[in-house]
């Protein structure tokens, strides 16, 4: 195409726009020469243009692009004939017009006085108002008084505004919505305008509530054709930045756009407009629009007009400045009509400004850039490649992405495609952000209003359950980062058993509710069948699976549970060491675990251990204690406790019987089973004392009584002799628990049924077998068509069963190692699961080479105590002596001497202190001398010496963890066992409140790339988490990891364990927790005014971080005491970087 | 500012100080002194306030997070340089980052203190002017206003007015943040000054203003720095 009168065009601007004229330059063949400050001088725009020239040398930054006589000279040495100046910088501006006009040099956009008459927005509004166009309607000439403020806010509408003539951008100016409130604002704006600015001119114009901000682009050539390409709905702004634009303004009526178009051309016809221009306009809701201004040059959104109209409008500007009319071939407009739309274009505006940070724009060098394409999607880019460093020093513009397609939704969903492929590493971006706006309903109805963004903090994940959002997101980072194996293994949804969806069959637990315990007991006695306990949700798990299991797996399973195992005695679900494990591992409460099961299963009574005075902790507890912690229990629907004692001493579990008797429920008295009594040559342990204990838990109320054994060492035989014989020395009905470790006992349970045993606890197949229960099917099966026929459905029970392996094949990191029944047990006595792990323990501590003299000397220990029962803690202080005697070579027969030196484990020393309780036979006298080394041991009940629990004082200490009106009594006696544990659980609550819901292949693995999960929370709403992938380490060794949530893209930055020790980790403040003080700018520590150890006051400042000469004061959020001064004097600190603890 | 909001003290320690409990309770006001005997500059230096001069600090509530407003010192010197040259009629000058300066005398001494809380952040925004209190017979590079121009104006009268238009600035900061910053970069008298900070190990040609009010400097050993802590050596 020959160009009469522009060869060469000079572009004086920057970035995304000098680009985009230099593009538009070679379409039509012309040469062109860029401008670059030294900032600017590996930028896109230099490289793009075919002559290029470093200005402003000596000049700031912005300086060099306002630089308008060097530019001028440059352009003339250059033989340039025409310039663009872009948007921004120079393109408003009058004088540089002149100049170029004065040069002989064409400017591309209107001339000189138009554009000086644009710039005033005085002479604008007189503009509008000389050819009719609605402006906002307002006074021109200053209020002579309240009186006539308010004859004015009649005449125009309320809500109106009184401005001071000099104030601006909120200052000296007051809104009124009704007419009494005119007069007495007038009074006090026009007395803050005096003070103030000294002139107390004040006007008053209409108030637009929630506007739209609607402009028309313009285009006109020398020939006076004035057109308007239809406008563009540019509302979505933060803090006057325009963010996301569109066209059409869908959520008009077409009338009122048609009306704003037509009023555009008129304001433009009236100045003679000539080349490009955007008039601005505002809507009330009401449909009136009202002129603002006019830009007499090209806009950054100009794209989305050029997607809807198919005209290429930088193009056209060159065309018009070198004399072309509008109705030549490459522009094609020769009436308004031949301007039509066509669907719909949006346009993203991708900036470095992170929303995490309060939109503080990143610098930084571009490390990775991949960008959106395909269809209906169009990119303008400002300095965004890979290596581009991004200053500080202009707009933070990276790309312009502008998507089109025939609907709005269509646009909508390619913008969020295109934003969706986009990754940039190395500096931050808005692209959350962006894909916040795109997903959100208001926004996907047009109806977004200038003050939206602003007033929508979802949009800036500032928004609670956004924030759990993250922490979850961070949780799965951690994993995806840190754990090798994460996202390895692809797991199927698990197998859930389908339900008839009839309501569960009441069982005892109905009787329970209705008669008490004496009548459940009376229904067992008469029962034929043999009852089960499963013991799935409690022992099964914590034998085999280290007691991981969590209650969202629990709960998934139990309406099933419920259908299946209706006719179940009991389901053992709480207590051992479940509590302990939910609050510290699983992150989860015991009792919303009781609280959820007991929802899901109202038919089928609920069972737990309990460990006499020592509850589920390891030492005993004072009586109130125990008693509150029982009737807690009891009221969250515990129905059946097993109370026993560690020692089978009965002292120790007087208070636990008494309290379940009071709170009517099944008091189910146990003894533990150690020894033989099928071996004469053992003579503790004979049917003589079984008989004897049973029937003293007899007398004592006890409605059920249980066998206890811990180890699984009651072999078939000797169970049928006990259990026969118990059976016809006392009355109440007997239930054995036992644990398959040596593969006897399903045999065991048949001979125990056959002898006449009541109940027998068991597992659902998939989760029994070895340090477990004996499988449940396996039972049934055998006993099906017998007298005992436990009356399961055994195709039922295969389903039960499938749906607990899928579940445990998420739990396998949590396996041990045992393959196959171990007979051993017999000689070590040794409980099942503290067998496991006697092996890694003795390993750990460098004894593994003597593990066999280890297990030996268990044999001897127990002998030397005098042979005792051996169950959790005194199994464990068994274990411990026998380590601590190989480590020192001790034997039976040297302890005593050698013993008086050494000091002997924790353990062992509470043991015979008599802590533990009085075992049958007593003490060894001389050992326990030795041991205590002059200290007294107690004889009598450890609850009996302990100070009652001051309840109050514990609900006071937890207010500092809680909100008052939150605790309960669950909390308090929660606490009272594990104080710490406890207090840990209610800090990471909220942080964890999302994690809990995760699929527990989540929760232990993490997720593969592009794997996408599920969660559901609260209100019925889903988050659909997908894992992108990691992402760069930074400086201070975190990493970014990438997600899609519910669409919108999410980075977080999580700790790089593997980052090499010489990166420097910053720690940083968490906002949520008081006890942290962060810096709220980066800066310069310049004062500390606290040490470690004092006491400081709420709002005392702590610290002074100094930046750009201003002082910013770090206080403190709560009292308390100095714990930790992470910063000294001078050190520098970025923002949000931790500086002190307190405590 | 309403007259509820300003609170007059004979005499005082240090307004800052003082001003500094009233923000840390979110009360927004104007403290004025009519002497201080503890006055204070950064880093605790101290600020010389005999009678005859201006002191106050003006406690401002602004809705923006602390780290939008690192260039409000800044804003506060233009501030100041505006209101006195209209009321002298005069062009003052500002040593970066906002010491005023007129006929090469300091005249004003700006603090600038910020309490980050809750929902909003809270500056305290210290000024003391040399209206007419002889200064210059204690400190060389010091003068007041009277000496240097004639006109007397009394703190009283003019320090309302002086905080009405702190908070007006202050109010635009964000909007009309690039249109201040280059008003600061055309009256500011360190740019082209060789200029040196301790701290921050830069020396160097100060060369302009950066988009939080940093000073950027020209190195001694090329390439550009900014500064925008510690104390600058001009």
């Amino acid at each position: 195409m020959e160009n009469k009168t522009i060869k060469k065009v000079l572009v004086a601007n920057r970035g995304e726009i000098a680009t985009r004229v230099i593009r538009a330059c070679y379409d039509l063949g012309l040469n062109t020469v860029a401008i670059y400050s030294k900032e600017d001088i590996y930028s896109e725009h230099r490289i793009k243009a075919d002559e290029a020239y470093m200005i402003g040398e000596n000049l700031s930054p912005l300086g060099a692009y306002l630089a308008i006589d060097e530019i001028i000279a440059l352009a003339k040495r250059k033989n340039v004939d025409a310039i663009h100046p872009g948007y921004g910088f120079l393109s408003e501006n009058a004088d540089f017009a002149r100049a170029c006009e004065e040069a002989g040099i064409i400017f591309i956009g209107p001339n000189s006085k138009v554009l000086g008459q644009m710039g005033d927005k005085l002479s604008a509004k007189e503009t509008a108002l000389a050819c009719h166009v609605p402006t906002i309607p307002g006074s021109t000439e200053p209020l002579k008084d309240g009186k006539e403020a308010l004859a004015k806010a009649i005449e125009y509408g309320f809500p109106i505004i009184l401005k001071a003539a000099s104030g601006g951008g909120g200052r000296g100016m007051r809104s009124c919505f009704t007419p009494e409130e005119v007069e007495p604002a007038f009074e006090l704006v026009r007395s803050e305008a005096k003070k103030a600015f000294g002139n107390d001119d004040i006007f008053i114009e209409k108030f637009l509530v929630e506007p739209k901000h609607i402009e028309v682009q313009i285009l006109a050539d020398k020939y006076g054709n004035i057109v308007h390409l239809y406008e563009r709905d540019c509302s979505l702004q933060r803090r006057y930045q325009k963010v996301v634009e569109y066209t059409p303004a869908f959520s008009l009526d077409k009338s009122v756009r048609d009306a704003i178009c037509a009023d555009a051309v008129k304001i433009a016809q009236e100045v003679g407009y000539e080349n490009a221009g955007t008039v601005e306009f505002l809507v009330d809701h009401d449909g009136s629009h009202y002129f603002i201004e006019m830009n007499p040059r090209i806009q950054v959104e100009h794209t989305v007009t050029e997607m809807v109209t198919g005209i290429d409008l930088v193009r056209a500007q060159i065309l018009i400045a070198a004399g072309e009319p509008l109705s030549t071939p490459l522009i094609g407009i020769n009436k308004q009509e031949d301007v039509t739309t066509r669907g719909y274009a949006i346009q993203c505006r991708i900036t470095t400004e992170d929303p995490a940070n309060n939109f503080a724009p990143d610098t930084g060098k571009i490390t990775a850039y991949r960008s959106g394409g395909g269809n209906g999607v169009r990119l303008d880019s400002a300095n965004t490649y890979v290596g581009s460093v991004i200053s500080p020093y202009y707009d933070s513009l990276l790309v312009k992405v502008t998507c089109f397609d025939s609907t709005f939704e269509g646009a909508a969903r390619k913008a969020l495609r295109a934003i969706s492929e986009t990754t940039i590493r190395g500096v931050k971006t808005n692209v959350g952000f962006i894909s916040n706006i795109l997903t959100n309903p208001v926004f996907l109805a047009g109806k977004c209003h200038t003050k939206f963004i602003d007033e929508t903090p979802e949009l800036f994940d500032m928004h609670l359950s956004k924030d759990r959002a993250t922490k979850m997101l961070k949780y799965i980072g951690n994993i995806c980062v840190n754990d090798p194996l994460a996202g390895s293994k692809l797991f199927d949804t698990p197998r859930f058993v389908k339900i008839s969806g009839e309501p569960p069959k009441p069982g005892f637990k109905q009787l329970l509710d209705a008669k008490g315990p004496e009548a459940v007991r009376d229904a067992v006695l008469n029962e034929k069948r043999l009852l089960v306990t499963d013991t799935t949700l409690r022992d099964a798990h914590q034998s085999l699976l280290a007691t991981r299991v969590r209650t969202r797996d629990m709960v998934k399973g139990a309406d099933a549970t419920a259908e299946i195992l209706a006719n179940c005695f009991s389901l053992e679900m709480w207590g051992g060491a479940t509590f302990d494990t939910a609050y510290r591992f699983l992150y989860e409460s015991p009792w919303e675990r009781l609280d959820m099961l007991r929802a899901a299963i109202p038919n089928i009574m609920f069972q737990m251990l309990l460990r006499g005075s020592n509850l589920l902790g390891y030492s005993s507890y004072p009586d109130n204690e125990v008693r509150k912690f029982i009737e807690q229990s009891a009221k969250g629907g515990i129905d059946v406790f097993r109370v026993f004692d560690s020692l089978n001493w009965i002292p120790n579990m007087e208070v636990a019987m008494d309290e379940v008797l009071k709170q009517n429920k099944i008091l189910e008295a146990t003894m533990c089973y150690t020894g033989d009594i099928m071996d004469p040559r053992k003579d503790k342990y004979t049917l003589d004392y079984y008989v004897k204990m049973a029937k003293e838990l007899e007398k004592r109320g006890a409605h059920f009584l249980a066998i206890k054994d811990m180890s699984g060492l009651l072999k078939p035989y000797a169970a049928k002799k006990l259990v026969s014989t118990l059976k016809s020395e006392v009355g109440i009905p007997i239930h054995f628990h036992t644990h398959d470790t040596s593969g006897n006992q399903v045999a065991a349970c048949l001979m125990a049924a056959e002898a006449g045993v009541d109940i027998v606890d068991l597992a659902i197949s998939s989760m029994s077998g070895l340090t477990s229960q004996p499988s449940l099917n396996s039972v049934c099966s055998a006993l099906k068509g017998s007298e005992r026929d436990t009356g399961f459905d055994m195709r039922k029970l295969e389903l039960l069963s499938e749906y607990w392996e899928d579940i445990r094949g998420r739990y396998d990191s949590f396996e041990s190692d045992l393959k196959y029944p171990l007979t051993e047990i017999y000689r070590y006595e040794i409980p099942g699961g503290q067998y496991t792990n006697l092996r890694p323990q003795v390993q750990s501590l460098g004894l593994g080479h003597r593990f066999d003299e280890v297990r030996e000397m268990f044999v001897t220990v127990n002998q030397m105590l005098g042979d005792i029962v051996k169950v959790t803690p005194s199994s464990k202080m068994v274990g411990d002596l026998a380590i601590f005697m190989v480590q020192n070579d001790l034997t039976p027969e040297n302890i005593i001497e050698k013993g008086e030196a050494l000091a002997f484990p924790d353990s062992v020393v509470s043991y015979f202190k008599g802590l533990m309780g009085q075992p049958t036979w007593g003490f060894p006298e001389d050992l326990q001398r030795v041991v205590l080394k002059g200290e007294k041991p107690i004889t009598g009940r450890p609850g009996d010496l302990l100070e009652p629990i001051d309840f109050e004082k514990v609900r006071k200490h937890l207010e500092e963890y809680q909100d008052p009106e939150l605790i309960t009594d669950r909390d308090l006696v929660s606490w009272v066992m594990f104080p710490k544990v406890v207090e840990d659980f209610y800090q990471k609550r909220k942080e964890y409140g999302y994690i809990t819901r995760l699929g527990s292949h989540v929760f232990f693995h993490g997720l593969a790339v592009g794997e996408t999960n599920k969660v559901n929370i609260e209100d019925g709403k889903t988050l659909v988490i997908k894992y992108l992938g990691k992402g760069d380490l930074h400086d201070d060794g975190t990493r970014t990891v990438h997600f899609e949530l519910n669409g919108s893209l999410r980075d977080v930055d999580v700790v790089d364990n593997t980052a090499s020790k010489s990166v420097v980790q910053v720690p940083m403040a968490d906002p949520s927790d008081k006890s942290h003080v962060g810096a709220s700018i980066p800066g310069a520590i310049s004062k500390i005014n606290v040490k470690v150890g004092d006491k400081v006051e709420v709002n005392q400042v702590l610290a002074i971080v100094e930046a750009m000469k201003m002082e910013t004061s770090v206080t403190a959020r709560m009292a308390g005491e100095i714990e930790e001064v992470l910063v000294k004097v001078n050190d520098t600190v970025k923002a949000g970087q931790l500086l002190i603890k307190i405590k | 500012m309403e007259k509820s909001q300003i609170i007059i003290l004979d005499e005082t320690d240090s307004t800052n100080k003082y001003a500094e409990k009233l923000a840390l309770n979110e009360w927004e006001g104007l403290v004025v002194a009519k002497r201080q005997n503890a006055g204070r500059g950064r880093l605790d230096r101290s600020f010389i306030s005999r009678p005859g001069g201006l002191y106050m600090s003006v406690v401002s509530g602004i809705n923006e997070s602390p780290t939008d407003l690192l260039h409000y010192p800044l804003l506060t010197a233009i501030a100041v340089s505006d209101f006195l040259n209209d009321l002298y009629s005069i062009d003052t000058l500002i040593k970066w980052p906002n010491d005023i300066y007129y006929k090469d005398k300091k005249i004003v001494g700006i603090l600038v203190q910020m309490y980050p809380k809750r929902n909003k952040t809270f500056l305290v925004t210290g000024v003391g002017i040399n209206l007419a209190n002889g200064i210059s017979s204690d400190i060389p590079y010091a003068a007041d206003l009277f000496e240097l121009t004639g006109q007397r104006f009394e703190a009283g009268d003019i320090a309302a007015d002086l905080a009405d238009r702190i908070n007006d600035y202050y109010s635009r900061g964000q909007t009309d943040k690039l249109a201040f910053l280059e008003k600061i970069e055309s009256r500011c008298l360190t740019i082209g000054r060789h200029v040196r900070a301790e701290s921050a190990g830069i020396s160097g040609i100060a060369a302009g203003i950066g988009c939080n009010g940093e000073l950027i400097v020209e190195t001694d050993l090329g390439g550009r720095a900014s500064i925008d802590f510690g104390d600058v050596i001009c």
